[in-house]
């Protein structure tokens, strides 16, 4: 316990950091007129003592200020920026983000549009695959090795086709690609095809490279692995799609409406591999549940 | 429901509708919509299954809760919760400080109304 007002001050200031700097100046200003007023009265020591530890106090000034830390309604909006960005507590957060069964919003309408924030979980429930309730921790603790590894599998094999796709059209490009299609399905912007195929392997395979090389160390829980390969199974398939669009393209083949069937194709790919090994894991827990009945909790 | 627009009467209400799960679940287990189902049959404490449902995991988790599978009749097996120990002691200790809160509170609402 801090012994001075002004280093219980500095402590409440620590713990509040993140908040709007407005808001936690003010939360100081009231705080210190109420210690100054009953040191007055009573005493340095009594005066903090009575307003208690540090943390706690600032935790009910976040909760006045914001609502209580209460999970899935704080937006992340830093890490959705980046979703195949899969370090530390960030896991958690995408997690939520993309599949949260409990909650009924397919969009969070902070962020509507932006491709990650499709709550997998919701959909799931919405077409009668599951209940909001059925997919818990346990759920996700219990995905069998082998789907894990089977769900890992899918952004790798795509990641190695758009390889594989590049690498022997290469020779038979234009040197000018298509990087953009309308609505139609014509490209209407082109770009040096170096750039093109670099751009389209930076924002495609090195994400899952680099990724697979953090998911991969040991300890990483099953539910990081399986929601990482949902993120980048949507990423690679998406690449290897518009690999193969512009191979197609150069070599003469009519333009299609392909883009919207081509996103809605990439997003059921990150939603089976991200529903399929859940299902397998709900099965083993209903198996051992249903075999003990009432010890499972 | 009107409380749901308003962030703070909305946060008072889910202690409230924690406490009512808690309540439900003293009769015995339930699953999902059943307890969503009992709260709707009692006007006041409908709450649509995107409050409950993140509110069962979160008593989950905090061990108030256990939670089994049984076989249903009709599609996968479900998820049946009931009281824990713990949850027993808590159950007690919520309606205590409800009755208390809600004693005081009764009390101090009478006097406004006197006034008015």
């Amino acid at each position: 316990m801090p012994e001075t007002i002004a280093t219980y001050l500095a402590a409440v200031r620590e713990e509040l950091s993140g908040l709007p700097e407005r808001e936690r100046a003010e939360a100081l200003r009231e705080l210190e007129s109420l210690l100054r007023d009953d040191a007055a009265r009573r005493g340095e020591a009594a005066a903090i003592e009575a307003v208690g530890d540090p943390a706690t106090y600032a935790a009910s000034v976040r909760e006045a200020v914001s609502g209580p830390a209460d999970g899935s309604a704080v937006p992340q909006g830093r890490i959705l920026g980046m979703p195949y960005d899969f370090r530390g507590a960030s896991a958690e957060r995408v997690g939520e983000r993309i599949w949260n069964p409990a909650d009924p919003r397919i969009f969070t309408p902070r962020l509507f549009g932006v491709g990650w924030t499709i709550n997998f979980g919701a959909v799931a429930v919405k077409i009668g695959l599951i209940r909001p309730d059925d997919s818990g921790d346990e759920a996700f603790r219990r995905i069998p090795p082998k789907a894990v590894a089977l769900a890992m599998a899918v952004p790798a094999l795509f990641a190695l086709a758009t390889v594989v796709l590049v690498a022997t059209a290469w020779t038979g490009l234009p040197a000018e690609v298509p990087v953009h299609w309308g609505v139609s399905g014509a490209p209407d912007d082109w770009a040096p095809k170096a750039t093109a195929v670099g751009f389209l392997l930076a924002v495609t395979v090195l994400p899952v490279a680099v990724a697979y090389a953090r998911v991969l160390r040991r300890g990483t829980p099953a539910r990081t692995r399986v929601l990482a390969a949902a993120v980048l199974g949507l990423l690679s398939s998406l690449g290897a799609a518009i690999a193969a669009i512009t191979v197609a393209d150069a070599r003469g083949a009519g333009h299609g409406n392909w883009m919207v069937l081509v996103i809605l194709g990439a997003v059921a790919v990150s939603f089976l591999v991200l529903y399929l090994p859940v299902r397998a894991g709900m099965r083993a827990e209903w198996r051992d549940s249903l075999a003990a009945p009432g010890e499972e909790s | 429901m009107a409380g749901d627009r308003d962030g703070r009467v909305s946060q008072f209400r889910k202690g409230a509708l924690e406490l009512a799960i808690l309540a439900l679940l003293d009769a015995g287990e339930l699953y999902g919509v059943e307890i969503v189902e009992g709260l709707a049959a009692r006007p006041g404490l409908e709450a649509s299954a995107g409050t409950v449902y993140p509110l069962l995991g979160r008593l989950g988790k905090s061990g108030v809760v256990e939670t089994t599978w049984r076989e249903s009749p009709v599609g996968p097996p479900r998820k049946y919760y009931r009281l824990s120990r713990a949850g027993r002691t808590e159950l007690a200790e919520m309606a205590a400080s409800w009755r208390g809160l809600s004693a005081a509170l009764d009390a101090l609402l009478e006097e406004v109304d006197r006034r008015a």
